[in-house]
């Protein structure tokens, strides 16, 4: 079984790759595309999140920074008259060098103390970006559209970055740097003991993360073309992307993926079918998976996985679809 | 290998698996909530925030929305000429939770997946912006009844409209209202003005509408204080400290509801005193006078739209809204709303069309002559926002309101300077 799982993970990823990609041609309604659409933003800043939090176990609340300096990046290359591909570029490399600004105090903090002052961090550039008048203040920031808007190339955009961010974190995942990244999950004084920079570490894939979540950040702004700094820099954006590699399976590429996939989809569905409930019927599934399924969805297939025969007990192909979930004893 | 079945390991994954399969069963299905009625209905879009910050204001504009909708089907729908017969109006409503992405992303969902008509909403100016991106993009008309700000109607779009009559209208109404009561002797010349002003497109349209007006009537008042404050702060001790400093005569803020009710319980609690003040477009609400009690008395606010207005159609509308939602109108959140469908109505029906462009073209032509807001007669501007007056209205004991500004219309008179609390 185990053999067959491994067998059939290149040709299971490239059937979805090439779902999605015919997906806009087999005649879906808008309101589809731009569900996937946002999905694929989703997917991109889970991911992006997983990384540092799921894979080098620091918990950031302060993605939003990313998020929103990269929107804001974009915005106002595309303005400028810069190439949208060109202007998300940008976004990753604002996004990139802010993160060193932000980790080079705040990664002298550990846990919790870490996590607190990125909230501070993203708290006090939001009310920055609120005042400050040559990117819009409060009153946000419009996109100038050129010529008539194509979804489908929205799409595609989202596409290509959520690939990019599953290549990215895959690639982490199976290098040295990822070894480094575990190792400093389990124990950052050990790690230290055994050759490990985890300061460094932590840096490098903070801006990895960084310039992820902004390149998800620049693809949303040239799509909504309008932003403002109490939307994409809120802290419940912060929640957001957080919340989805946690409800997915914290720790693993594919618990970010699905993670991601379900929170917007569900979302959307349940603002669309009970609006005078969603929120509640929202939490009390986020209740559920939580208090019920701590290793998330991929946890909950993994389980599934064990009553079909898998031995989940060596790490094997099974485990490189699924990951490891669970931080391996460690709180967060 | 595990073999034995165990109801405990089960249950919370068979929960989690009936949740998660119910919200994808109902996903295909509920794409599309208008599309089945093509032809049968007209499907106008409602996104507002029923939850949230800005639940309050938004669940009264439903209120008005519905109410209108009601009464256009209870009398048979709208008249469409190329199908030669009534068609009924079928609302399908998004609440956007007062999330800006998430509105802007509603709105596209019934002007796409819905294939709505046209679509209303947009309460307020900060979620209004963000949705008025879509009506040009698809091309479907987009009627905004709680945003004001000039920036929305500033960009040169084609589909987009609004009953609310712009910001710095308000603001410039606002000096008008203080300059008549100098003019009148109830204030003196020379007062010296604090503005505390939302940081939005609202709060700086407020500010410059006031600025404007006294850079027009010199010696009128001077501002010594101006600030911004940022929109849903828990507190604002600090921005009212500077305003006591400032020593002004006059304190005029322009805020939404939930930080009116916040700022003015920390003015009380601070013990200051002004002769004139104000909370733009926020006063009469009933929440606010619940909360603050006689701490709301003679604050006074430019509204567009009030239940004192002496026209018959208002007397009727506050009737039928009574009954249909079983309380009066609070403030003038329902009336834009209401007057909003019943232009779109009037649109559809001269078009002759469900056609989004022939709509579009009517509803720029359209002059709503039985309207509910200050003039009684409401008409979209080449920018697509309506520019009706504003009434003041001041609050007075035992949660009375008047209209005390313009003259013509007042059913008070105004009280200045506002009575020191013994």
């Amino acid at each position: 079984m185990k053999r067959l799982i491994a067998s059939f993970q290149p040709l299971f990823a490239a059937g979805i790759l090439l779902v999605v990609l015919l997906l806009p041609i087999l005649g879906l309604t808008p309101n589809v595309i731009r569900i996937l659409f946002i999905t694929f933003v989703w997917i991109t800043a889970s991911l992006a999140w997983n990384l540092l939090g799921g894979v080098a176990g620091q918990v950031s609340f302060g993605f939003a920074v990313f998020y929103g300096l990269g929107a804001y990046a974009a915005a106002l290359m595309i303005n400028a008259g810069v190439n949208p591909a060109l202007s998300f570029v940008g976004s990753a490399a604002v996004a990139a060098l802010a993160s060193f600004l932000i980790g080079i105090p705040t990664f002298r903090l550990r846990g919790p103390y870490f996590a607190i002052a990125t909230i501070g961090v993203s708290e006090a550039v939001r009310v920055v970006m609120n005042n400050i008048s040559a990117v819009g203040g409060a009153g946000g920031l419009r996109v100038t559209e050129r010529g008539i808007f194509h979804q489908t190339e929205h799409y595609y955009s989202g596409l290509a970055i959520a690939v990019l961010a599953v290549c990215v974190s895959l690639l982490i995942e199976r290098s040295k740097f990822g070894l480094a990244l575990r190792a400093i999950r389990q124990d950052e004084d050990a790690a230290a003991d055994i050759g490990i920079n985890p300061f460094r570490c932590k840096l490098w894939i903070h801006a990895i993360a960084a310039a992820l979540t902004g390149v998800a950040g620049g693809v949303f702004a040239d799509y909504a073309a309008y932003i403002h700094p109490q939307g994409v820099f809120a802290f419940s954006t912060s929640v957001t992307i957080l919340l989805m590699p946690v409800i997915g399976g914290i720790g693993t590429i594919w618990g970010a993926v699905l993670g991601a996939a379900v929170v917007t989809i569900v979302e959307e569905q349940l603002v669309a079918v009970f609006p005078q409930v969603h929120l509640l019927l929202y939490g009390l599934l986020l209740m559920l998976i939580v208090l019920l399924e701590p290793d998330g969805l991929v946890g909950l297939l993994r389980r599934m996985l064990r009553r079909m025969h898998v031995d989940p007990s060596s790490r094997g192909p099974d485990e490189a679809l699924w990951g490891r979930g669970r931080l391996e004893g460690r709180e967060l | 290998m595990q073999s034995s079945f165990s109801y405990r390991n089960y249950f919370p994954s068979f929960l989690i698996a009936a949740f998660l399969s119910i919200s994808l069963v109902i996903f295909l299905p509920s794409c599309n909530r208008g599309g089945q009625n093509a032809g049968n209905a007209i499907t106008v879009g409602v996104v507002l925030p029923i939850t949230g910050r800005e639940g309050k204001p938004g669940q009264y504009q439903k209120e008005g929305i519905e109410l209108a909708i009601k009464q256009i089907n209870d009398a048979g729908g709208i008249m469409v000429k190329d199908k030669n017969k009534k068609l009924p109006v079928k609302e399908v409503f998004y609440d956007d939770g007062s999330d800006q992405a998430k509105s802007a992303s509603l709105v596209e969902r019934a002007m796409s997946s819905d294939n709505a008509t046209a679509v209303l909403g947009g309460y307020s100016t900060a979620l209004g912006e963000a949705e008025s991106v879509m009506a040009d993009r698809y091309q479907t008309p987009w009627i905004t009844t709680g945003a004001a700000a000039s920036t929305i109607f500033s960009h040169g779009y084609q589909y987009t409209f609004g009953t609310l009559s712009p910001t710095t209208l308000l603001g410039s109404t606002t000096a008008d209202f203080l300059g008549s009561l100098v003019d009148q002797g109830k204030l003196k010349k020379g007062l010296k003005l604090a503005l505390a002003l939302e940081n939005t497109d609202h709060g700086i349209d407020y500010g410059n509408g006031i600025k404007q007006w006294i850079q027009q009537h010199p010696g009128y008042f001077t501002v010594v204080f101006s600030e911004n404050f940022e929109l849903g702060s828990p507190d604002f001790s600090g921005l009212l400290q500077k305003v006591k400093a400032a020593k002004a005569d006059i304190f005029l803020a322009d805020a939404h509801l939930q930080d009116y009710i916040t700022m003015q319980r920390q003015y009380l609690q601070s013990g200051m005193y002004h002769q004139m003040l104000s909370y733009g477009a926020r006063g009469p609400e009933s929440d606010a006078r619940k909360a603050l009690g006689d701490g709301t008395d003679y604050i006074f606010a430019g509204i567009w739209w009030s239940k004192k207005l002496p026209y018959p159609q208002v007397k009727k509308f506050v009737q039928d809204y009574t009954q249909f939602t079983g309380h009066d109108p609070d403030s003038w959140y329902p009336a834009t709303a209401y007057d909003a469908v019943r232009a779109l109505a009037q649109a559809i029906e001269a078009a002759g069309t469900t056609n989004k462009t022939a709509i579009r073209d009517a509803l720029r032509n359209v002059e709503l002559k039985d309207s509910l807001l200050p003039g009684g007669t409401m008409k979209f501007g080449s920018n697509g926002q309506v520019a009706n007056a504003f009434v003041i209205v001041q609050n007075k004991p035992e949660d009375k309101v008047d209209i005390v500004y313009p003259k013509d219309a007042a059913t008070g008179e105004a009280i200045a300077p506002t009575p020191r609390k013994k």
